[in-house]
């Protein structure tokens, strides 16, 4: 039986210098050299629905920008002063445009990315067995983002996002039950204030950070656990399999830089503007909306009636809204046979062209 | 000025201009580096006997063929086509100016074109010694042609002697003539490998195509280290108020965000340093699975790359079109006092007699003069919008900012560093300052 090598760079153990020194010090710690015998060992499948493979690893990205901006933000937000403390960051602080630029297009294009990454993975049908468990903690971290997104959509404080905000709570506090209270905890009270800015700006810093972190790190080990799904239909020999770590990183890591580039271009030619300093006393400016990723469902309860028979129209919208979401993130435990396979796809090009169509009219309806 | 205006509405005709200009520059540039690519790497696959490597580059020079001289040549075209219907003052002053000089260039292409057309017809049929030296011929053609393009070109930033003495010459070999040359060459080259990953991206034969990759990765390595000292050579040689519009949005400006040329200028840095990055990584590191998604994004960055070079290039040339020769308001620099005594518009028949002027007098005089003075840069609601620049201006406010930018003294117009003197005699600007009201919102009401 042969000996596996101690280390993964091969004479580790013997090299002089800083670099081998280094590994051998992390080794004896922590176990470096079995960290980097998995991935030595990790194969990722090659085909030609491969490309969708790097969406996850997009998404990770963005939000990592997400967190080294949010990180720089920090130093300087002030939620007891929103709307000037952003304008100080945009106009004083030396690139601070740039940061809270980036920072705002990359949690757009984190939202872009993860909606691809989930649709990727339905119509591979990448949630199938084993890998239920991937599919809720993915639908979680896209529920913690939404969270993410609304929270710091309202953080500037000006016009737009005092106004999107109010509008939010408002639809949160029609939910019945716990809607109310639910609005009123967040609002700190039954208007927004400057608590409402601590508070969604604690949740926003902290408390939803915190959340997502442990769920992201699940969802990262499982797929490296289960590694990655190869759809049925590939015939056997039309799959090669290449070495995770370098092969497939170095393209990752070009797939990155490519994305930082995007990013970078965005945030510099079209920096995130801040508009003025909301007055509640105002009436709200017209076309008021929220981001586009809650457009589908604000055109839909636009498009409700007052009422359905005894029931507010809105709340009519809310529960189909509610209803088909859950019913997305159970899929898993629907699909258990071929039959019940081929209507779950119909029913996910359906939610698809639903949310692209209301998206849209929402938008031409502003 | 007495030809016609052409207003291209929300976009700006010196977008048309740009948008054929950008392409174009992109593939002619992969013509003159590929031009020595070719016979470079038929030599290497001759001398390492290497015929696999000789039966894709045939391939690769189809596509060479096609793209460069079939697609490039007419957006070539369709540039004299934009700059005569944008520019005509400057497309005719660079017609008489540099006659010989334009000449020479058709000679060169036209040898450039047969080249191309015989090194690649003749493949397989010629000695392999022969069909080399044809690609070398094509290659100097082709770079002749960039001898005198980026002559031409770059005595629009810094004119040299041209304006004082009238003498061509003095106008061609100008300040940044050297620098500007070695820099399009080097991005040619560079240009040329990075078009080579893409059409190598697929190949069947990984061996084959990590050779390729890797011969043209290293090919691109010289191109990569004269780039930085030929950029700040360039930079060192350009006028006084070119940098200063170049490096002074660092400093910030009064929305906060640095100057759209500043802004342009690091993603010119950021996209070059990250092509670098990529091919590393890619074709050099990695060239068995360097795939075509992953070429097509590194040619969109080397595109992006050269669109941001090419836009800083025009944009600190402003107030000019020609340097210290024309302003790009069409004005000649020697004729702005006369205008300011006679009038601007006895000077621009075609924008006074625009169909759908209207018949109100000062009305038509001042859309007259935005016509000919201000659509050049600027739009009414679109790029660089007059609606958004002027807002919150009433009439008065603007006839006393026409006065500012009427200004021929630095001292009293900084405006001057970016924007050409507006010209004309009272009157005009008096009309001008009516008509620019009427494009200015009005604040909605509550």
């Amino acid at each position: 039986m042969s000996e596996e090598p101690r280390y993964s760079l091969p004479g580790v153990e013997t090299q002089k210098g800083f670099v081998p020194a280094v590994v051998r010090y992390l080794d004896s710690r922590i176990g470096l050299a079995g960290f980097l015998s998995v991935l030595r060992k990790k194969e990722v499948p090659v085909h030609k629905h491969a490309v969708w493979y790097y969406v996850g690893g997009i998404t990770l990205f963005f939000f990592v920008m997400q967190l080294l901006t949010g990180f720089l933000l920090l130093v300087y937000y002030q939620p007891t002063a929103p709307h000037e403390s952003v304008q100080a960051i945009v106009s004083q602080v030396e690139f601070g445009w740039l940061v809270r630029s980036v920072h705002s297009w990359s949690a757009n294009l984190m939202v872009v990315s993860a909606f691809v990454h989930m649709f990727s993975v339905f119509f591979m049908r990448a949630y199938h067995g084993k890998r239920d468990l991937l599919w809720y903690s993915g639908i979680l971290l896209l529920m913690l983002a939404f969270g993410l997104g609304f929270t710091g959509y309202a953080l500037p404080g000006d016009e737009v996002a005092y106004f999107a905000t109010k509008v939010g709570l408002d639809v949160a506090a029609s939910t019945p039950g716990v809607g109310s209270t639910i609005a009123n905890l967040l609002r700190g009270g039954e208007d927004i204030t400057t608590t409402t800015f601590q508070r969604l700006f604690a949740l926003h810093a902290a408390v939803l950070p915190v959340l997502f972190m442990p769920i992201l790190f699940l969802h990262l080990w499982l797929v490296q656990r289960h590694g990655n799904h190869v759809p049925e239909d590939l015939k056997p020999e039309s799959i090669k399999q290449v070495p995770f770590f370098p092969t497939f990183f170095l393209n990752e890591l070009i797939v990155w830089l490519l994305c930082l580039n995007l990013l970078t271009v965005l945030a510099a030619i079209f920096p995130w503007e801040l508009g003025a300093a909301a007055d509640p006393l105002k009436p709200a400016p017209l076309g008021i909306h929220p981001e586009w990723y809650y457009m589908a469902q604000f055109q839909l309860l636009k498009l409700m009636p007052s009422e359905i028979g005894p029931v507010p129209g809105e709340l009519v919208g809310m529960g189909l809204f509610t209803a088909a979401a859950g019913a997305w993130a159970l899929v898993p435990l629907f699909d258990r046979t071929a039959k019940r396979a081929r209507r779950v796809l119909y029913g996910g090009f359906a939610a698809l062209t639903g949310l692209i169509v209301l998206t849209i009219w929402g938008y031409l309806a502003i | 000025m007495s030809y016609p205006v052409w207003e291209v509405p929300w976009m700006g005709s010196g977008w048309i201009i740009g948008l054929i200009a950008t392409v174009h520059v992109f593939i002619a540039q992969f013509a003159v580096g590929g031009g020595l690519y070719l016979p470079m790497l038929e030599r290497h696959s001759r001398l390492t006997n290497d015929p696999g490597m000789r039966v894709w580059l045939k391939t690769h020079a189809k596509f060479f063929l096609v793209l460069t001289a079939a697609v490039s040549a007419p957006l070539g075209v369709g540039i004299w086509f934009a700059i005569s219907l944008v520019h005509p003052v400057a497309t005719a002053t660079l017609i008489r100016t540099y006659v010989l000089f334009w000449a020479m260039e058709w000679v060169f292409f036209l040898v450039e074109v047969v080249a191309l057309v015989f090194y690649y017809y003749s493949w397989d049929k010629v000695s392999t010694k022969t069909h080399e030296k044809i690609g070398w011929i094509y290659f100097a053609s082709s770079w002749g042609s960039l001898f005198v393009i980026n002559g031409i070109l770059s005595s629009m930033l810094t004119s040299g002697s041209l304006p004082d003495t009238g003498d061509p010459w003095g106008g061609f070999f100008n300040a940044t003539f050297w620098p500007t040359l070695i820099l399009r060459t080097a991005i040619s080259f560079a240009l040329a490998a990075i078009w080579s990953f893409w059409t190598a991206a697929p190949l069947d034969d990984e061996e084959l195509q990590a050779r390729i990759m890797r011969w043209s990765a290293r090919w691109m390595l010289p191109a990569f280290l004269l780039m930085a000292p030929c950029g700040y050579w360039a930079f060192t040689a350009l006028p006084q108020n070119a940098k200063e519009i170049l490096v002074g949005g660092m400093a910030g400006t009064a929305s906060g965000t640095n100057s759209i040329l500043t802004r342009v200028g690091m993603i010119l840095v950021m996209t070059t340093v990250t092509v670098s990055a990529v091919v590393y990584i890619g074709p050099y590191k990695n060239p068995k699975r360097f795939e075509r998604g992953l070429a097509t994004g590194l040619l969109g960055l080397a595109f992006l790359a050269s669109m941001s070079t090419e836009w800083v290039r025009e944009v600190v040339r402003k107030p000019y079109v020609i340097q210290g020769v024309l302003y790009s308001s069409g004005v000649r620099v020697d004729d702005v006092d006369r205008q300011n005594r006679e009038g601007h518009l006895a000077s621009t028949t075609w924008a006074l007699t625009w169909r759908d002027l209207g018949e109100n007098t000062p009305h038509r005089t001042g859309a007259a003069m935005f016509r000919s003075q201000c659509l050049p840069c600027h739009t009414r609601d679109g790029y660089r919008a007059m609606s958004k620049l002027l807002a919150g201006r009433d009439r008065a406010a603007i006839r006393a900012f026409l006065d500012v930018i009427s200004e021929t003294d630095r001292s009293k117009n900084t405006y001057l560093r970016f924007m050409p003197p507006l010209v004309g005699t009272a009157d005009e600007k008096d009309a001008l300052a009516a008509y620019l009201t009427t494009l200015v919102p009005r604040e909605p009401e509550h």
